[in-house]
């Protein structure tokens, strides 16, 4: 089943004689539509008579390189036609090949396991130095500044604690709440911002796409 | 002309052949030429505007993208332009009046003179119904409704997205009824 | 959540205490609904109430802020944010109070000067809520101001994106002058696409490595000028995306770390 195109997408058309209404042009207010074929059939200006020798005169051949032209013309759209039937052996090896990369790669992951919401969420892992801390909390935009459920964990050496979640791309604000009560700033992040009250939110980019992974 | 053949066009100019542009500035040059007209209200300096419009979509003709439509990409060129312009200079606009006499003769009829009166009227009480609006929302008007764009062009053309020209055209209209209608508001100042 | 407290009010009207508090607490919420506060909004701010125990005068002034809020067309979301942190943080109401009436002043200033520059105010919400965020990161009223002022800028969202860059590059100590230039290219050239948003994460790292402000300025300017991919920017400057890990870890850090 096709989708229902917006018309409003489609250029608008009309004619001194007759406008080409679409249905939702038609539910439109009698004024806006006599304004629109006013301004359609307002009369343009002429440009002035010799522009365009002396924008001619002005200009050098191009001497574009080869490789330009070549880039230029892979990425023109084409219309591909193909019978799709010549095309099964390749698909199938393809399939073939597909199975047994996900059969035996490294990401394999029980399918079962897999929130669809959360396949698409990007892991995080925040870090903070403190031995003296008796508990730390990740706290930010990501989960409504609660810190229930974002408890960190200490690592083996003590100093140490780390915890991991996925998050939506874009910008986050965070801090870790140490023991309850003290804001402390993600000191591994060059960016913060001010929450208003007397502290420093660290600011953290997360990027699915491999260059901007940052 | 249709895509294919602008894309065309435009490989020959980048193969050399410079005359192959004249084709493009002929299709275009009217509508180039009355953004100018609008932004600046000077012919000499919507030509030379015009003229400066073309002469850097020609420099830049590598950076074109193929399989798009030329004209959002030459008008958004135009458009900065102007706006760069406005902001170093002071234009000096002349009287502006699509009520031209020459326009009634040729009418056989004093009715056909007189429809062709009233038509003129109108015209030249849309045109200053749209010289109040704010330059973002009469260009995409324009875009939309003279110049025949798809909102995906104009979001091009105005460097917005396609969601972001669709409300400017929404409210572009919504206005332009009520300057059109009202007719007694205040002029609003021109924003570049 | 949220019909519970309502049914526990109407209950305990209705043995006769009648209590104006509460009675304030609903006639503040019917005010907020009509004023067009969601109900998503009000449940989370009376869940807030709840959890922390405010007092019905506390949760009336939330109320009848997020009416003014509503009714001045801001998005709410920053506002219920920065509640929720406040709270997390276990600062007092009033200071909380005070920090809210700064950040509607924030964004009334920032929506003047965006009609006076452009004589239209539709931005989106978000981009506004993201120039406003550049004041809490470094960007005072009077550089904010300036800068749109001189931006060429027809996009809106562009130019939001280039005031959050704006106050990330001043944090990072990069010359001011240089950030302004490769922001107005990028805006007089309509390059400065949502890629960009790394920006200041590059620059950080570039400094870090001794690359200078003037060499990474050029390769940025050159980027926009041209309208390339933000990673060619990258790679000229000599990155691969590995070179830029730093902060929390993004991406397999499990298997990493192992």
């Amino acid at each position: 089943m096709s989708r229902k195109k917006d018309p409003s997408d489609q250029p608008f058309r009309d004619s001194s004689a007759k406008v080409e209404n679409t249905a939702y042009e038609n539910n439109e207010n009698q004024d806006l539509l006599a304004l629109k074929r006013l301004i359609y059939r307002m009369p343009d200006r002429e440009a002035p008579a010799g522009l365009t020798e002396s924008i001619l005169s002005s200009l050098e051949p191009k001497t574009v390189p080869g490789w330009v032209r070549i880039y230029r013309w892979a990425l023109r759209p084409r219309t591909v036609t193909f019978q799709p039937l010549k095309l099964v052996p390749a698909a199938m090896v393809l399939v073939l090949g597909l199975a047994i990369a996900f059969q035996f790669g490294p990401w394999r992951k029980d399918p079962g396991s897999m929130d669809p919401r959360q396949a698409s969420l990007i892991p995080v892992t925040f870090t903070l130095s403190s031995p003296e801390a008796e508990s730390v909390s990740l706290i930010g935009s990501f989960n409504q500044w609660n810190p229930a459920g974002h408890k960190m964990q200490q690592l083996g050496d003590r100093n140490t604690w780390a915890l991991e979640i996925r998050l939506p791309e874009g910008r986050h604000e965070y801090a870790f709440l140490v023991d309850g009560k003290m804001v402390v700033p993600d000191q591994s992040s060059p960016f913060y911002q001010s929450d208003g009250f007397g502290n420093r939110n660290s600011v953290l980019f997360v990027s699915r796409d491999e260059p901007t992974n940052i | 002309m249709d895509g294919n053949d602008e894309q065309n066009c435009i490989d020959r100019v980048l193969r050399g052949e410079v005359n192959a542009f004249g084709t493009l500035v002929e299709r275009y040059q009217k509508p180039i030429f009355n953004l100018m007209y609008r932004m600046a209200g000077s012919s000499d300096t919507a030509a030379d505007l015009t003229q400066e419009t073309f002469i850097r979509a020609y420099q830049k003709l590598e950076r074109f993208h193929p399989g798009k439509r030329f004209f959002p990409w030459l008008y958004s060129i135009g458009l900065n332009l102007a706006r760069d312009s406005a902001r170093k200079k002071t234009w000096n606009p002349e009287s502006a009046s699509t009520l031209n006499p020459e326009s009634l003769s040729g009418c056989n009829s004093p009715g056909e003179q007189h429809d062709r009166m009233c038509e003129s009227l109108e015209f030249l009480r849309l045109e200053k119904a749209l010289d109040e609006l704010p330059v973002n929302y009469r260009e995409a008007l324009i875009l939309r409704y003279h110049d025949e764009c798809s909102m995906r062009e104009i979001a091009a053309a105005l460097n917005l997205s396609v969601s972001a020209a669709k409300m400017r055209v929404h409210r572009g209209l919504d206005m332009l009824r009520e300057q059109y209608k009202g007719g007694t508001h205040e002029p609003q100042k021109r924003s570049f | 959540m949220f019909a519970a407290f309502l049914v526990v009010a109407s209950v305990s009207l209705s043995y006769g205490q009648g209590q104006p508090a509460d009675q304030s607490v609903t006639a503040s919420i019917r005010a907020a609904r009509t004023a067009g506060v969601s109900e998503t909004v009000l449940n989370r701010l009376m869940s807030l109430a709840a959890d922390h125990r405010l007092e019905d005068d506390g949760v009336v002034r939330l109320l009848n802020f997020f009416q003014t809020v509503q009714t001045e067309d801001l998005p709410i979301d920053p506002f219920m944010g920065k509640i929720e942190e406040g709270l997390a943080k276990q600062i007092p109401l009033d200071t909380i109070a005070a920090v809210l009436g700064k950040k509607l002043e924030d964004y009334r200033f920032v929506r003047r000067v965006l009609t006076i520059k452009t004589e239209e105010q539709e931005i989106s919400h978000q981009d506004l809520s993201r120039m406003v965020g550049s004041l809490d990161g470094g960007i005072t009223r009077e550089e904010l101001a300036r800068f749109i002022q001189e931006a060429s800028a027809q996009d809106l969202s562009m130019l939001a994106r280039a005031t959050e860059i704006l106050a990330l590059l001043k944090q990072v100590r990069f010359n001011e002058s240089l950030t302004r230039e490769i922001l107005f290219t990028g805006l007089r050239n309509n390059s400065l696409t949502q890629s960009w948003d790394y920006l200041a994460r590059v620059v950080a790292t570039a400094k870090r490595r001794q690359i200078s402000d003037d060499e990474i300025a050029r390769a940025a300017r050159q980027a926009l000028e041209a309208n390339q991919p933000f990673g060619d920017f990258m790679a000229a400057l000599g990155f691969t995306p590995r070179d830029l890990r730093h902060g929390p870890a993004v991406g397999r850090s499990a298997e990493r770390n192992q």
